[in-house]
């Protein structure tokens, strides 16, 4: 994902805002790492540079 | 309930079935219907536009063509058929994400399309309530269904694979999602195939 869907994205479950946690970084892409909502607290993985956005339970 | 509205199972449906869907999607999903999805999204370059369930990117290289991939976004729930649509269109912005739970936040696309989706969701209305809030005042939302067959042993046949919404059904959805100046058309492949789908529209107030 692009740094910039930051600003769009937010938590399927609450819609609070995210922490993004970059653990690999391309030239413009974020390829692993993850999403945190600063309200309930749920992670969202990014995998082979695709947020996985589902809530938990349809994962 | 049909054998592919769990989502659960839609998934596990697609994951298979994906190694053949290009072949078979464009007998029921023609050119011109998806021309038409696109149309009545109302949308210019520039603008910020939202797929929901992407599936291969059939819409979404619609969606492309005329707006470029930088400014499209596409969420699906099934990965399989999400790797097509990504080796055809590297720079569009793709999410996998649930089309009840956007994650999204609010008032941020300037449309949001869905074209052959609706009929995987347990709750509809609230796909459609999702899809009006993260759109912007004056946008469009756009939804393809499958329609309810008219022929009685057909409608009992396709009911029993998924949910076939009623054109009525789908306009009392729009309404009760609080969306303006509501059209739809009824549409088909084939001149004998005319009214296979439904495509809706209305205007985030």
């Amino acid at each position: 994902m692009k740094r910039s869907l930051l600003d769009i994205l937010a938590c399927p479950i609450c819609k609070g805002d995210l922490d993004l946690i970059v653990e690999e970084e391309g030239d413009e892409e974020i390829l692993a790492g993850k999403l945190i909502c600063k309200k309930c607290s749920v992670e969202y993985l990014i995998e082979e540079g695709i947020p996985n956005m589902l809530p938990p339970e349809l994962r | 309930m049909g054998i592919l509205e769990n989502k659960k199972r839609a998934r596990n449906f697609y994951r298979y079935f994906s190694k053949i869907y290009d072949g078979i999607n464009p007998i029921f999903y023609s050119d011109e219907m998806r021309e038409l999805v696109v149309d009545m999204a109302e949308v210019d370059s520039g603008c910020k536009v939202i797929e929901i369930g992407c599936g291969t990117g059939f819409t979404t290289g619609e969606i492309v063509s005329r707006l470029g991939e930088e400014t499209v976004t596409a969420v699906d729930l099934t990965p399989e058929q999400m790797a097509k649509a990504i080796a055809r269109f590297p720079s569009v912005n793709f999410i996998r994400g649930d089309a009840e739970n956007l994650p999204f936040k609010s008032d941020t696309f300037d449309a949001a399309i869905s074209a052959g989706s609706i009929e995987y969701w347990p709750n509809p209305l609230r796909g459609i309530e999702e899809m009006t809030r993260v759109t912007k005042s004056g946008g469009k939302v756009v939804i393809l269904a499958p329609r309810k067959p008219d022929n009685f042993a057909v409608r009992k046949f396709a009911e029993s694979i998924m949910l076939f919404p009623s054109t009525q059904q789908c306009v009392a959805w729009f309404v009760k999602a609080g969306l303006n100046d509501i059209r739809y058309v009824e549409k088909g492949p084939y001149f004998f195939w005319n009214k296979l789908v439904v495509i809706i529209s209305g205007k985030v107030p």
